[in-house]
C-alpha cells in the first residue's frame, strides 16, 4: 500500500459513505492507481492556453491527480469565440488527469467526456471556468466495463450571466463516482440533467454541489436512475444558498426505478440556505415499474419485456433530451437486458 | 366465439372467490351486456378474460372460436384480438400516444405472422379514426393518458380499439366519466365496430350506455354468476328494479 492509497476517502466520509473508494481499491488493486492519464484531447478549432495556471487542489481526490498527473490539460476558448463542432476528451480510462478548460466572455463552448475504461483506476480532476456572458454545454457518457473504477470531478466556476449545461450517463463500474461542483458567482443559468442505469453488481455515485455565491440564479438539476440485480445508485445534491444569493431559484429532484429486490439506491438530496428571499425545492422518489401500466402495455399486444424496456426508456429519456447518441446506448442497454 | 364455462376464480391465495361457476357465451356478430351490483365480479370477469395476474382460476375454461385463453399470456390474447377498454385507463408516462399504439398494432401483427403496418398506412388510420372521434390531432402526440381527463381517457381507449380492429372487445364500465355529446360519439364508434366477425361484451352499472349500443343480450352477474339473461328490454327492467332479486 502507497502512502496515497490510505488517504483515500472511504465511507467513514459523510460524503462517501455511500461509495467507499478506498475499499474498491482495495478490493481490485486497479492498475493505474499512481499512473498519469494520457488523455486524447479533440479540439474544435483554434482555441488558446489558459492563463490561469492549474490551482492547488484543496480536495483528497485533486491531491492524488496532483501527484501523479504528469502534466495537465490547460485550455482557453477566446473571448466571443463558438464552434460547430464540441471539444472532446477521451482515452480517460486510465491513472490521473488534470484539465483546465476556461471559457472565454461571451464564448460558446460544447464538450463531450467520453469513458470507456475495461477496468483499472482513473481520476480526473477537471476545472471549468467560465467568463462572463459564456456558455458550457458538458456532457459525459459513461460506458465504462464492470471492473473499472472511476472518480471524476468537475468544478464549475461561472461568473456573471454565464450559462451552463450538462447531462451526465452513466452505467456505472467496480466504483464510479461523477462529481459536479459549481459555484455560482453571478446571476447565473444552469441546467443540469443526468441518468444512470446500472445492473451486475455495478455502482455509480452522482453527486451535485452547487454553491450559490451571488443574486439571481437560475438552477434546474435532475437525475434518474434505474438500477437492477445487485446493483448501486448513489445520487447527493446540495444547494447552498450563501446570504447574498437573494432571488436564487433552484430545484433539484431525483427519481430511482428499483427493477429488483437486491439493487440498492441511496439518496440524499440537501438545502442549506442562509438567504431569505430565495425558492429552492428538492424531490425524491424511489420506486418500482407500474405493474398496472405494464399490464395495459401487454394487453394492447405489447410484449412484457418489451413493454418493461419502452416504460424504462421513457423514464430515463426525460432526462436525457432529445440526444440520439445518449438514447442509443439507453437501447443498447435494454437491449442488452431483453 | 367467446365462451365461457363454469370459470371459477379467487383471489388472495383462495381465500376469496370472485366468480363462481359462471358460463356466458357471446357468439359472433352479438353485443351481450352484463350488469349487476358493485362487488358482483364484473371487473373481475374482464381480467380473467384478458389475463391480468393476481388471479387464480381454479376451474372452468376460457375460449375464443375454440382456443384456450386461459393458456396464453396477455399479449398473446391480445394478438388474437382480445381487446379490453379499461374502466381506469392508465397514463404512460413518455410515451406519445401514437408511438405507443404503432408499437402494439405491430407487436400484434408480428405475434400473427404478419408484416409491420407502414407508417403512412397508420398515421392515416389513425388520423381517419381520431377524425370521426372528434380527438384533437396534438392529442395523439401527447404521452398517452398523461394528464388528460377521465372522459378524455375514455374516448382515447375508443380510439385504440376502432385503429386496432379487434375481434372480441370487453368494455368495462366505458360511460363513466362521459358526458351525453361524449357517450354519442363514443357509442357510435362502437356501433360502427358491429360486424358479423366480432364480438362485443359491454360492462355496465348503470343502463344509459345502452340506450347507444342496443345490445342483443343483457345478463344479470351477482354472487359471481349469471343469474338471469334477457333482451335489450330486461336492461330497464334492471334499471328500475335493482339487483336485490339476483343477490
Amino acid at each position: 500500500m502507497t502512502p496515497m492509497r490510505d488517504q483515500l476517502p472511504h465511507r467513514g466520509l459523510e460524503a462517501w459513505k455511500w461509495s467507499d473508494l478506498r475499499a474498491e481499491v482495495a478490493k481490485h488493486d486497479p492498475a493505474g492507481f499512481d499512473a498519469s492519464m494520457e488523455a486524447t484531447v479533440s479540439l474544435p478549432g483554434d482555441v488558446g492556453e489558459a492563463r490561469a495556471t492549474v490551482a492547488e487542489p484543496d480536495d483528497l481526490m485533486g491531491r492524488i491527480a496532483a501527484e501523479y498527473a504528469a502534466d495537465s490539460v490547460a485550455l482557453r476558448i477566446p473571448d466571443g469565440a463558438s464552434y460547430d463542432r464540441p471539444l472532446e476528451l477521451s482515452n480517460l480510462s486510465q491513472g490521473n488527469g488534470r484539465v483546465v478548460i476556461e471559457v472565454g466572455e461571451g464564448a460558446t463552448l460544447d464538450v463531450i467526456e467520453r469513458h470507456d475504461g475495461e477496468s483499472g483506476f482513473a481520476n480526473l480532476d477537471i476545472r471549468y471556468v467560465v467568463k462572463a456572458g459564456g456558455t458550457l454545454h458538458r456532457t459525459v457518457l459513461s460506458s465504462d466495463g464492470p471492473e473499472m473504477i472511476r472518480h471524476v470531478r468537475a468544478h464549475v466556476t461561472l461568473w456573471d450571466r454565464a450559462g451552463f449545461k450538462q447531462t451526465k450517463l452513466t452505467f456505472g463500474g467496480a466504483f464510479s463516482r461523477l462529481e459536479t461542483r459549481l459555484a455560482c458567482m453571478g446571476a447565473v443559468d444552469v441546467e443540469m440533467s443526468g441518468a444512470y442505469l446500472l445492473d451486475g453488481s455495478r455502482h455509480a455515485d452522482i453527486t451535485h454541489y452547487i454553491d450559490f455565491a451571488a443574486p439571481g440564479s437560475t438552477v434546474r438539476d435532475a437525475v434518474a436512475g434505474v438500477v437492477t440485480d445487485k446493483a448501486r445508485g448513489v445520487f447527493q445534491g446540495k444547494f447552498h444558498v450563501r446570504r447574498p444569493a437573494q432571488q436564487t431559484d433552484a430545484e433539484m429532484r431525483h427519481d430511482a426505478l428499483m427493477l429488483s429486490d437486491t439493487s440498492r439506491v441511496n439518496a440524499k438530496p440537501e438545502l442549506e440556505i442562509y438567504a431569505d428571499d430565495v425558492e429552492c425545492a428538492h424531490g425524491n422518489t424511489i420506486g418500482q415499474l407500474d405493474e398496472n401500466a405494464l399490464f395495459y402495455m401487454r394487453q394492447r399486444g405489447i410484449p412484457e419485456t418489451q413493454a418493461r424496456a419502452l416504460l424504462i426508456e421513457a423514464f430515463v429519456a426525460a432526462r436525457l433530451g432529445d440526444d440520439e447518441d445518449m438514447l442509443g446506448l439507453v437501447r443498447d442497454w435494454l437491449a442488452a437486458r431483453a | 366465439m367467446l365462451n365461457i364455462t363454469n370459470l371459477t376464480a379467487t383471489v388472495d391465495d383462495g381465500r376469496k372467490t370472485i366468480l363462481d361457476g359462471l358460463s356466458l357465451s357471446v357468439p359472433a356478430g352479438e353485443v351481450h351486456a352484463i350488469m349487476g351490483p358493485n362487488g358482483a365480479g364484473k371487473s373481475t370477469l374482464s381480467y380473467v378474460v384478458t389475463g391480468r395476474d393476481g388471479y387464480d382460476v381454479t376451474g372452468g375454461s376460457v375460449t375464443l372460436d375454440g382456443e384456450d385463453l386461459l393458456d396464453m399470456d396477455p399479449e398473446e390474447r391480445a394478438a388474437k384480438g382480445v381487446f379490453l377498454s379499461f374502466q381506469y385507463p392508465l397514463e404512460i408516462p413518455g410515451v406519445p400516444t401514437l408511438t405507443f399504439l404503432r408499437t402494439a398494432m405491430n407487436a400484434q401483427r408480428k405475434a400473427r405472422g404478419e408484416e409491420p403496418i407502414s407508417a403512412p398506412d397508420f398515421m392515416k388510420r389513425a388520423r381517419d379514426v381520431a377524425k370521426q372521434l372528434k380527438i384533437a390531432p396534438e392529442m395523439l402526440r401527447r404521452p398517452l393518458n398523461v394528464g388528460f381527463s377521465g372522459g378524455e381517457k375514455k374516448r382515447m381507449e375508443i380510439f385504440q380499439m376502432m385503429v386496432l380492429e379487434p375481434r372480441f372487445i370487453v368494455m368495462d364500465e366505458t360511460d363513466s366519466g362521459l358526458d351525453v355529446d361524449a357517450l354519442r360519439v363514443v357509442a357510435d364508434g362502437v356501433n360502427a365496430l358491429r360486424a358479423p366477425d366480432r364480438g362485443i361484451l359491454i360492462i355496465t352499472h348503470y343502463q344509459r350506455l345502452l340506450d347507444y349500443i342496443v345490445p342483443d343480450q343483457v345478463h344479470v352477474l351477482a354472487g359471481g354468476a349469471i343469474r338471469a339473461s334477457g333482451d335489450a328490454g330486461f336492461a330497464k327492467t334492471l334499471e328500475t328494479e335493482g339487483y336485490d332479486a339476483y343477490a
